[in-house]
């Protein structure tokens, strides 16, 4: 059935419910499957809660015990667990349901450093997690215990992915390359190409593939990241390439038109026709876009949110929370806010109603 | 727009900003410009020399050399104990982190200018007090303090990615012959090899001819200006005799392996050769650093790569027993904001930032200076870049509250008078 | 009484020379300029007057862009007229040459390396040609958009540096700089953000004047050079960074009055209205750029022709009365108050003709001096002009010369005019070598590195020593060694006969086995060539 994009458009007419004040920078939220907590991965070690099962969005306590950032967190598909990682390389599993929430097992030495994307397999077996020491590893998701070791170092890993039955992990890496391993024996079955979100600007490497998303019927993959001109300061339009998954092949490519746009951060099917994902470029540059397979720019772009760095959909499909930032966010010097402090930056989490 | 100036600077009254200079009337009298010529003369003959790496864009204290893990603005690494105890540094330097016992750091940088265009010049130029002329970059300074080494090799040499040449700006008023040559990715410079057309000897004969020729000329009028000539073709044959320098092929293989075999590592190999040559100031320059996005990805891919040739260069300099004679000085013209913007990337942040160096007339295993819990301020001392000219300065065996310049006719200061210098970390 | 008399006899001859000029017989302008000059040389070490090879050289390379060929040095020094050098400075001013020369000479002095355009060129050429005066070709060059087809290079000031690089945005500070740099003398970097904490007179108000004449100016066409404005309508805000007071100010040069800016009814703002479609510009009735080119380089601005007259003081004697040419102000005088006051008054009362001020600077002992002194002797501080200045010859000087003393000028095409064309390739390689860096003045000797390696090895140097046809390699082969040919091989590279002693050093030179033949021949052309007499305009 092809849609219209202006009928769309009106469908996707989104409506702010509320925002939610966070204090920090957030890394990741994520909705729980069961919809009643929202979870967010802060700068500040924590993970904190709100109950989402009513438009109030009261706070919960957070959860705590991560250093540095908790850069990204995953939920189990069917047990009321959320596993949280850290940028020092501290993996936990916790009870999120429970007020003062305690671990149900945790692992310090998880990564030796930033841990930077954690996945649960659809089967509620798994775990797998990358970090910047070069491994993926793959947990059982019970009991934390290492169920394998993926060593190939010239992987930079940025995001990890379960393909849908399971059986294999996706590796999107620094230079563009994504790799299918097999889970169990770690052999590479094939390789898929995305090098266009990567280039070597004068000593740095740029880019990468930072997200992934596969639609529910596992036949095509997206991947965000950005194409970008220059390291530094970092500018480039941001782009998606969408996948044949059976075939390995590019079937669409969504790059935004200006290069303030940034990286895209964070991807996921709405529909298994329809896109949506977040970016975060040039301070107060990022959009909240969704897109129709098949078309090479989005019928929705919402640019209201500056840098945006998360996109969760609640599980009945009606609600959004998008992670942006706050404005005014940059500036040489010593900028002071009104009460003449040197603050921190932080992120609102803002929430959104598709119309029915 | 560019502004020049930032508010900070004008808290000084104009009065300030003039100042009265603490270089009085007597030093400046004959028998002080007679003691200066005695003490040039002294400076030529030692060879000391000089390695400055600038990270250009602006490397940030925080994922360097000033860690605040876990605080508000630390970012998402961890700090890692080094060879020195009590002295952390970023986890992203690990290598360097063995080499501490050999460096000095200084924490408690304070500078005025937080754009490149002039915050690059004036980090380099010292800074000095306006005196409506432009002061030489350091390179240019040692230059003309010490002149070359005994080797004649050029005294100031710059490597650096892309284009080279002969870069006369750097000198300020001191004139172009201070100023530094270029070697665009390490390459020689344009027409340095003497074509086969041109023998040896006929080259040798016909600058003979020239000398003399230039010499008669001399006889009768002022000197500066067939001087300047005679100097830059003894140069470029002293250069045409090291063009093994230029060879890349001469490189050994481990050694690329050590430096890495990135840009920077290549050029900090380069830079060891030409130390080695005896190169007064060589200068090795890496852009890229200025990470107002992305700086945590950013700093990940950047400073590993520095890390690898800067220890290898310490442990060659080491080994060599070049370490006591060599200055090494690592920096960029100012540090990188606690507060992460939307773009997780931190700006400009002159206000509290950090230098390594080791080396020549430095201690040893040494942090200087500290910055708050959250790395937003200095706590004690601040300095600004004057101070560090006056540490350089007496590293290399020059005072710079008796020697100064003398730009026809008119004394300057070779260094900030209004800059204290640090003493503690002079051996 | 005496002594008072002889020690300020020259104050004494200006007086009376001045006494001579309001009663009838008035001195022209280049002996109250020696007089101006000599009061301040009692007592001090002075050079002689140049001798005939030293003022022919000096001559030829200011106003011809090249030194001499050996006829025209034999030509001049054979003359026996008493003021062959009076007729010989007018012959040259008026030849085609000197034109293309000083198209060149003011090319390097305005647009400091920025870029070339042939174009501008044109226009420069053009200008000298008709010898227009200097208030109407800067009127010319700050109008910025002039759509008469003869003026249309002179766009080429603004437009080159209207362009924007990469990320960068226009520097329009470096703009404003240039203009008040270029044409008033005034380097207002320092007044920017506030008033210039040393220099009294220079006020940010004058930097922000001078900026709101540009702040609105745009490049339309980048490959065409063609420079547009947006609407000027009120004026610009600006503030100190020390005191946060709210100012504005309109379109105002230095030490003239503010312009007011003219409002009109919605809609009725524009001459021409723009039309992108049709790719028309836009050309607003309230031209900034108009009144700049109208205001600046009048009569009433002082700093006009002060800066002008100590520019082309500059190019003739190596030092400009101010010094740096951007640096007019009460702490940095000019080393002759009055003379700067009277050119600039005289260059005014004659229309700025440029062609007669150069005759009469000139006709002055002061250029006329040698560049030796006595051996033994100190030479003075520049400023006195007791000796001449050496000068920096431009890589265009040192192209043409060097082709002129290998004896391969007169073989060069001549496309019309007199003066041929250099080679492309010669002219990119020379000024790869020999041109400083853009917006760095070649007002200094800097002889680089680089030059002295260009000399040495490059195959575009080699080359030229090499005997073909008639050049002077050939020549000198073809001669014996002896007194004749060293004669010869100097008058030609370095415009004068040798001394004894030189010839001697020659021919022992040529004498050496390393030197025998072709060889010995090349090496001695080339050793004259890279020698600092021939790199310089002493």
């Amino acid at each position: 059935m092809k849609e219209d994009s202006k009928e769309l458009a009106i469908k996707y007419k989104t409506k702010k419910i509320i925002d939610l004040a966070c204090p920090v920078q957030i890394c990741a939220a994520r909705f729980s499957p069961c919809g009643n907590v929202l979870a967010a991965a802060c700068f500040d070690g924590l993970v904190r809660r709100w109950d989402s099962s009513t438009n109030k969005f009261t706070e919960l306590t957070p959860i705590n015990g991560h250093n540095g950032w908790v850069q990204a967190i995953a939920f189990h598909p069917t047990n009321k667990v959320l596993y949280s990682a850290d940028s020092w390389g501290k993996l936990a599993a916790s009870n999120y349901l429970e007020k003062d929430v305690m671990p149900i097992w945790k692992n310090d030495k998880a990564h030796d450093g930033w841990i930077r994307k954690i996945c649960t397999s659809s089967d509620g077996k798994l775990l797998a997690s990358c970090g910047t020491d070069k491994l993926i590893k793959v947990w059982s998701a019970t009991d934390g215990a290492l169920v394998k070791e993926f060593k190939d170092f010239s992987w930079d890993p940025l995001s990890v992915a379960f393909t849908p039955d399971s059986r294999a992990i996706l590796v999107g890496d620094l230079q563009g390359k994504i790799s299918q391993v097999d889970a169990s024996t770690g052999k590479k079955l094939r390789e898929l190409d995305a090098s266009a979100m990567y280039k070597l600007d004068r000593l740095q490497d740029v880019g990468g593939v930072r997200c992934f998303a596969f639609d529910s019927k596992g036949e095509k993959l997206a991947c965000g990241g950005i194409n970008p001109n220059r390291g530094g300061f970092v500018q480039g339009p941001s782009l998606v390439i969408v996948f044949d998954w059976k075939s390995g092949k590019e079937i669409s490519r969504i790059q935004s038109g200006s290069e303030n746009d940034g990286f895209v951060y964070d991807l996921l099917f709405i529909t298994d026709s329809i896109l949506a994902g977040v970016s975060s470029g040039q301070p107060g540059n990022g959009k909240v876009f969704f897109n129709l397979m098949g078309e090479t720019q989005p019928f929705v772009s919402l640019t209201n949110m500056p840098n945006c760095h998360s996109f969760a959909l609640h599980p009945a499909g009606k609600k959004i929370a998008v992670v942006s930032t706050n404005a005014n966010n940059s500036g040489n010097g010593k900028v002071l806010d009104k009460n003449k402090d040197y603050a921190a930056n932080y992120s609102p989490i803002n929430i959104l109603e598709i119309p029915s | 727009m560019k502004n020049l100036c930032t508010p900070h600077d004008h808290l000084l009254s104009r009065r300030e900003w003039l100042g009265t200079s603490t270089l009085g009337a007597a030093s400046m009298g004959a028998s002080g410009m007679l003691a200066q010529h005695a003490i040039a003369e002294e400076l030529r003959k030692n060879d000391k020399q000089v390695l400055f790496i600038w990270l250009d864009g602006g490397i940030s204290q925080l994922e360097s050399w000033d860690p605040k893990p876990n605080t508000t603005f630390g970012g998402p690494f961890r700090a890692i104990p080094t060879k020195v105890p009590g002295i952390h540094i970023s986890e992203l330097l690990p290598k360097t982190a063995t080499h501490m016992d050999k460096l000095v750091l200084v924490r408690s940088l304070s500078t005025k200018d937080n754009s490149h265009s002039a915050g690059v010049d004036r980090i380099q130029r010292g800074d000095p007090k306006n005196r409506g002329v432009t002061y030489p970059y350091l390179g240019s300074a040692v230059s003309k303090l010490m002149g070359p080494c005994s080797s004649g090799m050029p005294p100031y040499v710059w490597i650096k990615p892309m284009s080279g040449g002969f870069i006369t700006k750097d000198a300020g008023f001191l004139g172009p012959k201070y100023g530094a040559i270029a070697f665009g990715d390490g390459k020689a410079p344009e027409n340095l090899l003497r074509p086969d057309s041109v023998s040896l000897d006929v080259d040798l004969a016909r600058n003979e001819l020239r000398e003399k020729l230039d010499k008669t000329y001399r006889l009768a009028r002022r000197k500066e200006s067939s001087e300047a000539s005679s100097t830059v073709f003894d140069m470029a044959s002293k250069l045409q005799k090291r063009i093994d320098l230029f060879d890349q092929s001469k490189i050994p293989s481990k050694d690329l392996e050590r430096y890495g075999s990135t840009e920077f590592g290549r050029h900090m190999l380069q830079a060891r050769r030409m130390l080695e040559a005896g190169v007064r100031f060589v200068k090795v320059t890496s852009y890229g650093w200025d990470t107002h996005g992305d700086n945590f990805n950013g700093h990940l891919s950047l400073v590993p790569k520095v890390d690898m040739a800067f220890s290898a260069m310490l442990e060659d300099l080491q080994q060599r027993g070049m370490l006591d004679n060599v200055l090494v000085i690592l920096m960029s013209e100012f540090g990188r904001t606690p507060r992460i913007n939307g773009h997780l990337g931190r700006d400009h942040w002159p206000e509290a930032w950090s230098l390594a160096m080791a080396g020549c007339g430095l201690k040893k295993g040494l942090a200087s200076g500290k910055t708050n819990k959250l790395g937003t301020s200095v706590e004690g001392d601040a300095h600004d870049i004057g101070s560090m000219f006056h540490v350089w300065f007496k590293a290399l065996g020059i005072d710079s509250s008796k020697i100064e310049y003398d730009n026809q006719g008119q004394p300057l200061p070779i260094a900030n008078e209004e800059c204290k210098i640090i003493s503690e970390v002079l051996a | 009484m005496n002594r008072f008399l002889l020690r300020s006899s020259p104050i004494w001859l200006f007086l009376i020379l001045m006494l001579r000029q309001s009663i009838a017989a008035e001195p022209s302008l280049h002996e109250q300029i020696d007089a101006l000059i000599d009061a301040k040389l009692t007592a001090k070490v002075v050079s002689k007057q140049s001798d005939d090879y030293e003022f022919v050289r000096r001559v030829y390379l200011d106003f011809v862009g090249r030194i001499p060929t050996i006829a025209e040095i034999d030509s001049f020094v054979a003359n026996k007229a008493l003021d062959k050098r009076k007729l010989l400075i007018v012959q040259l001013v008026n030849s085609p040459s000197y034109s293309k020369q000083m198209a060149n000479t003011f090319h390097i002095h305005f647009m400091e390396r920025l870029g070339d355009n042939a174009e501008w060129m044109k226009y420069l050429e053009e200008s000298f040609k008709k010898n227009k005066g200097w208030n109407v070709m800067a009127k010319e060059i700050l109008r910025g958009i002039n759509s008469k087809e003869e003026l249309k290079g002179a766009n080429f000031f603004f437009s080159k540096r209207l362009e924007n690089y990469g990320q960068n945005p226009v520097d329009y500070s470096a703009l404003t700089r240039d203009v008040g740099r270029l044409f008033l003398g005034k380097d207002f970097r320092c007044a920017e953000c506030h008033d210039h904490l040393f220099i009294d007179e220079y006020k940010q108000a004058d930097f922000k004047g001078l900026f709101a004449f540009f702040q609105n100016a745009y490049l339309a066409d980048a490959k065409a050079g063609i420079v547009g404005e947006k609407l000027t309508a009120k004026k610009m805000e600006f503030m100190s960074v020390f005191k946060k007071e709210k100012k504005e100010i309109a379109p105002k040069i230095p030490g003239m009055a503010e312009i007011a800016i003219p409002e009109f009814k919605k809609g009725e703002e524009f001459l021409v209205p723009a039309d992108p479609k049709k790719k028309i510009l836009g050309v607003p009735k309230f031209s900034p750029l108009e009144r700049l080119s109208e205001q600046l380089p009048s009569p009433e601005n002082a700093d006009f022709s002060k800066n002008i007259v100590n520019r082309i003081w500059l190019m003739m004697m190596g030092r400009g009365l101010v010094h740096p040419l951007d640096l007019h102000h009460a702490g940095n005088p000019p080393s002759h108050p009055e003379l700067l006051s009277l050119l600039a008054k005289e260059f005014s009362s004659h229309q700025f003709d440029i062609k007669w001020l150069f005759i009469e600077l000139a006709n002055t002992k002061v250029y006329q001096r040698s560049s030796k002194v006595d051996i033994g002797k100190i030479p003075e501080a520049p400023a006195l002009f007791a000796t001449a200045i050496e000068k920096r010859l431009s890589a265009e000087q040192l192209l043409a010369s060097i082709l002129v003393a290998t004896g391969r000028y007169e073989k060069l095409e001549r496309k019309g005019g007199n003066e041929p064309d250099m080679p492309d390739v010669l002219k990119v390689k020379f000024a790869k070598a020999f041109a400083n860096a853009a917006r760095d003045p070649e007002d200094e000797i800097a002889f680089s590195l680089k030059a002295a390696l260009f000399l040495l090895n490059d195959e575009a140097v080699l080359g030229l020593l090499k005997p073909e046809a008639e050049n002077i390699t050939a020549i000198l082969v073809k001669m014996n060694p002896d007194n004749v040919m060293i004669e010869k091989a100097y008058l030609a590279i370095l415009s004068r006969k040798p001394e004894p002693q030189e010839t001697k050093d020659a021919l022992e030179f040529l004498s050496k086995p390393v030197s025998a033949g072709e060889v010995g021949i090349k090496n001695l052309v080339w050793a004259l060539l890279a020698s600092s007499e021939f790199n310089l305009n002493h």
